[in-house]
């Protein structure tokens, strides 16, 4: 099935792009999808979003919809689903 | 005159927003009894402090450490050329009184720190948290839960913002939703001003909001701007079960215990410390909301 991406502030500037719609297996949870665009893109992205082991950096937000969803969810994304990575930003 | 009540002149100044409905004479006495903390006044911090100024904030605390810079001046709208080298805090307070005598100005050269937060944020009503570095945005999140205080939360990057407000045992903290300390966050960053001119506006209109009991505040929501393409959406936050921060508040009924002119009591609507108990009803013995 067939899902986009959004990138969002910093990982927007790792991913090169607003945006990807990337093909994923049905079912796939959040963080599977996130993995999937990691894959799909630049190694900044990849450093961006996981650390050297492997591990989601959780201080990023993830928005499925108008909704925020855990890095441990097992809501089960669907065809067409838009998720959105958010990292934290400041002031200044 | 009472501590609170309007001046003729104050009168005159405000007429414009006294005529916006739901707000008033009673919410004008609202703000100008109200203390809020500003945690920089930089160029998200500097907005805010002017609107709040602007609006009849009584008492503004404004809490910023070091000089002007020249690279400060595309979004520090408080600043001059002519102050470069010289006090921000001193910058900020003479340009607010000069748009509004009648609101207080405590200037504190020093940023947000372990040492001063708990007293800062204690004599606050509302906090705003404009800050740049997580360290101190997480200490003041720290602070606010630990007082229950509300605090607004404003943040920028490129042409994009992020807006929240913040009460505990309401809605998420900030550790609900960053429990981490960002790794990629830098303190420089790529920002045009009219973002946090922006975004400071708005996050001055929730500060407004909270201490008049106007509309409805982002509480549980997350206000995501990208101004690339002026798109605008608002997301559902939820606290965190596990938050080290706020996990053991016990969440607030919000329990409407009464009712002024047919409207709830902002104290009752946003669970806040009574401020305006004097504004309620004569009738009115509540304590503060359940």
């Amino acid at each position: 099935m067939k899902i986009t991406v959004q990138f969002f502030a910093q990982a927007r500037l790792a991913a090169g792009v607003e945006s990807a719609t990337l093909e994923v297996v049905p079912h796939c949870t959040p963080q599977q999808a996130v993995r999937a665009a990691a894959d799909a893109g630049r190694e900044e992205l990849r450093r961006f979003l996981f650390d050297e082991r492997g591990e989601p950096r959780r201080s990023n937000l993830l928005l499925l919809g108008q909704r925020r969803v855990t890095w441990d969810s097992v809501q089960p994304l669907a065809d067409g689903d838009c998720l959105t990575i958010l990292p934290p930003v400041a002031g200044g | 005159m009472a501590a609170n009540e309007l001046s003729a002149e104050e009168l005159a100044r405000y007429a414009w927003q006294l005529d916006v409905p739901g707000f008033g004479e009673a919410g004008q006495r609202r703000l100008k009894a109200a203390t809020v903390l500003v945690s920089r006044v930089g160029g998200l911090g500097g907005i805010v402090a002017y609107q709040l100024a602007a609006a009849g904030v009584g008492h503004l605390i404004l809490a910023h450490a070091g000089p002007i810079r020249v690279d400060d001046l595309n979004r520090q709208l408080l600043m001059t050329t002519a102050g470069v080298g010289q006090s921000r805090i001193e910058s900020a307070a003479r340009r607010l009184q000069e748009l509004n005598p009648h609101v207080r100005v405590t200037g504190i050269e020093e940023n947000i720190n372990a040492g001063n937060v708990a007293d800062l944020v204690g004599r606050a009503d509302v906090v705003m948290d404009c800050a740049p570095l997580f360290a101190e945005r997480f200490a003041l999140n720290r602070e606010v839960v630990r007082q229950r205080k509300p605090m607004v939360e404003a943040a920028m990057y490129e042409l994009q913002a992020q807006l929240t407000t913040i009460v505990p045992g309401k809605t998420p903290c900030l550790a609900c939703l960053y429990p981490e300390e960002p790794p990629a966050w830098r303190r420089r960053f790529p920002v045009l001003g009219a973002v946090p001119g922006m975004i400071g506006s708005l996050a001055a209109l929730e500060a407004i909001k909270l201490l008049a009991g106007l509309g409805e505040p982002l509480l549980g929501r997350l206000l995501v701007a990208d101004l690339r393409t002026v798109q605008f959406q608002t997301v559902s936050v939820e606290r965190s079960a596990n938050c080290e921060v706020c996990g053991g508040v016990p969440a607030s009924s919000g329990r409407l215990t009464h009712r002024r002119q047919g409207r709830a009591c902002a104290t009752m609507k946003y669970g806040l410390f009574p401020l305006w108990l004097n504004q309620c009803n004569p009738g009115c013995n509540s304590s503060r909301a359940s």
